[in-house]
């Protein structure tokens, strides 16, 4: 072994440096095709440092504290020490060189013989040692990063599929069953020498029919290779659901099926969720052709929702494609969600409860199977059941309703009246009609009533400081939310918002009472919106007479829509408000109660 | 704006962040800590050219990324021409 001097005050720095700049060289990506070139020399220089040059420095760093600040024993006579000798009489110190047989330098002729070598076959199949998969991921990093010694390594080689599936075996094997350290280096190894090859390969002829080629690999061993070549996202949505789907189909066994660890999906799939626009292209395959896909066959079962987290999120998806994706994956997860349970296994235990998936999924959208369902093409029914089937599992009734509570804040945000003072209906239709439905189905699912109560308590303040907002310019809901709790502060209206709910009931207050309230939550809403706008309009006194002389208390205990719609009309008039703010006011009544009258009103 | 040029210059921009990503990385400064004022020897050396050989590639790199760039640029500009002279003519 050869032998190298250092100062041992520079090297620790040195050593940072070089972790800070591979730090720096990883988080550069880019999938533009005419960046192929640079982005290969990227990979080409993180790979040195990560393979070469941080380790040997890492071992010069420990090697000062394990010698004691003392040097390696080294040959004072020889020549070639010299150098060092003078410098050790300066404060440096010597060091073993692991690298003395440096694989950092491959000759030409080097890289044509690994080429053919490879090429037969033999020398992977009798590569057992981990300490020749290491030589072999370096050798072939080299010959990555020069143009000349990849022309040579390729002039010898075409054998990719049988090249890559030995190592794609050796990489899996070795991260299942190889011991801990050895294990790790091997699967390590095996999985940067498959990346060299990959890089190496881009910059070749055989790129242009890359599909092909990845066509006759082995699913798994495709997947790793694919993820390393420089594809645009529709490249590698497209390669990545061939690659999966054939491991869904079984035609041919394959590697990864013995294993518990990563399969197929796993690393299409992970690569996917970084690239969340290549994850849309890829849901919207597999939605159309065979959904089951994204449920199957992976060694961890939690990428499944973050995969169609990130695909399906309003950062990539438009509206319209949104629903082009969502509504077959939704149609196929409410008619087999309830068996995938049973049906589907997992290699780290993963117990997949697609109720709880979709909740997730869904929740952006949620608009989308409730106010505002025709959008996508669901008939009222469909879109109804398939929301009563995700929020019949508790867990998913809970996160959905969390969710859901996020969104509508998000709601809130939005201007609800225009510029001119009219009423922006869309919104507040589409908040009232998405707060009805997933009430609706939330009753159904009997979901325990304090999250229930919850969830009104919040939509139905929302809702009111939502309708106060469309009152007066410049309000904004947040404001009129303490407008609103400002108003509880009289006792009767006090007891009025808690008849409706807004307060989550008490301990004592029976489930009858509860059920009673979600009977007719909408015409609750309504009263709850008018008497927090009608208080904003004028005083809390006044409000508070009006309601009492109308006795709008009992009709709200005895649930009589109609009854109540009239009175609330009664009390504005009786209020004495302007023509302006009266017609603003029964028009937040009707938003309520009846959406199209106060589109009217608008008009 | 046609929808090419729009996608011409989107690629451009692409291009140009590349390209200044990789000539102000922190990699560009490791030169002057790998050279001889730290370590000496076979590897140290090889060390220090494979630094500085990356050091010219990512230069020479980004100012091709962004040639590529300009190029796109100016296409873009011609899509958009094109789609103008076509809006005045009308349909051929």
């Amino acid at each position: 072994m050869g032998k190298l001097a250092y100062n041992p005050c520079m090297v620790n720095g040195m050593l940072t440096r070089m972790t800070s700049a591979e730090t720096g060289l990883a988080a550069i990506t880019c999938s533009e095709q005419e960046a192929m070139g640079a982005m290969i020399c990227v990979r080409s220089a993180q790979r040195e440092l990560t393979w070469t040059y941080i380790p040997l420095a890492t071992r010069v760093a420990n090697d000062t504290s394990m010698r004691g600040g003392k040097s390696a024993e080294f040959d004072d006579d020889d020549i070639r020490y010299s150098l060092m000798r003078t410098m050790t009489g300066y404060g440096w110190l010597v060091a073993d060189d692991p690298l003395d047989d440096d694989p950092s330098t491959v000759t030409p002729e080097e890289a044509r013989a690994l080429g053919a070598a490879l090429n037969s076959g033999d020398v992977l199949e009798d590569m057992e040692s981990t300490g020749e998969l290491v030589w072999l991921q370096q050798t072939l990093a080299v010959v990555e990063a020069d143009p000349v010694l990849r022309q040579q390594f390729l002039s010898n080689f075409s054998d990719w599929e049988e090249a890559m599936n030995r190592l794609g075996f050796v990489q899996l094997e070795a991260s299942n069953n190889g011991s801990a350290s050895d294990g790790a280096s091997r699967a390590a190894a095996a999985l940067g020498s498959i990346a060299s090859l990959a890089h190496i390969f881009a910059t070749g002829p055989a790129m242009d029919d890359y599909e092909a080629v990845v066509g006759t690999m082995d699913s798994y061993a495709g997947a790793l290779f694919a993820v390393e070549l420089p594809l645009s996202d529709n490249q590698l949505a497209h390669i990545g659901y061939d690659l999966v789907k054939r491991r869904y189909d079984g035609e041919t066994p394959t590697i990864d099926f013995d294993f518990p660890g990563d399969n197929t999906a796993d690393v299409v799939f992970r690569e996917l969720i970084g690239r969340p626009e290549a994850a849309a292209t890829f849901l919207g395959i597999a939605a159309h052709d065979e959904p089951a896909v994204i449920f199957n066959g992976l060694g961890h079962g939690q990428l499944i929702e973050e995969l169609l987290v990130a695909g399906t999120s309003p950062d990539v998806l438009t509206e319209q494609e949104a629903g082009e994706v969502l509504v077959p994956l939704l149609q196929f997860t409410h008619e087999y969600g309830d068996d995938m349970g049973f049906m589907y296994r997992y290699g780290d235990g993963f117990e997949l409860n697609a109720h709880l998936v979709m909740s997730s999924v869904v929740a952006p959208w949620l608009l989308n199977i409730t106010s505002r369902d025709t959008q996508w093409g669901w008939t009222d029914d469909e879109a109804t059941d398939v929301l009563n089937w995700i929020v019949a599992d508790d867990d998913a009734a809970d996160r959905l309703t969390e969710l859901s509570t996020a969104y509508l804040q998000h709601l809130s945000s939005i201007a609800i009246a225009h510029p001119d003072g009219s009423l922006n209906i869309t919104e507040l239709n589409d908040a009232a009609g998405l707060i009805a439905e997933l009430g609706n189905a939330l009753r159904l699912a009997h979901i325990d009533d304090a999250a229930a109560a919850r969830f009104w308590a919040d939509a139905t303040l929302l809702l009111a400081g939502m309708a106060v907002t469309a009152l007066g310019p410049g309000g904004f809901a947040l404001g009129v939310l303490k407008n609103v709790g400002a108003a509880a502060g009289s006792p009767l209206i006090d007891d009025l918002l808690t008849s409706v709910g807004v307060f989550p009931p008490t301990a004592e207050e029976s489930e009858r009472k509860y059920n009673q309230l979600f009977a007719d939550q909408m015409t609750n809403a309504a009263v709850v919106a008018f008497v927090a706008a009608a208080a904003q309009l004028t005083t809390v006194d006044r409000v508070e007479a009006a309601v009492g002389a109308h006795r709008l208390a009992d009709l709200v205990e005895r649930g009589d829509a109609e009854a109540v719609n009239g009175c609330l009309l009664d009390i504005a008039q009786d209020l004495g408000l302007g023509d302006y703010d009266e017609t603003k006011l029964i028009a937040v009544v009707q938003t309520f109660l009846n959406p199209g009258f106060a589109e009217t009103m608008n008009d | 704006m046609s929808t090419t040029a729009d996608t011409l210059r989107q690629r451009a921009r692409t291009l140009r962040q590349l390209a200044n990503s990789i000539t102000n990385t922190s990699f560009m400064d490791l030169g002057q800590w790998v050279g001889p004022d730290t370590w000496m020897g076979p590897s140290p050396t090889a060390c220090a050219e494979r630094v500085e050989h990356f050091r010219g590639a990512f230069n020479a790199h980004g100012d091709d990324l962004r040639a590529r760039a300009n190029k796109l640029e100016r296409q873009a500009d011609q899509a958009e021409a094109d789609e103008q002279r076509r809006r005045l003519n009308g349909p051929i």
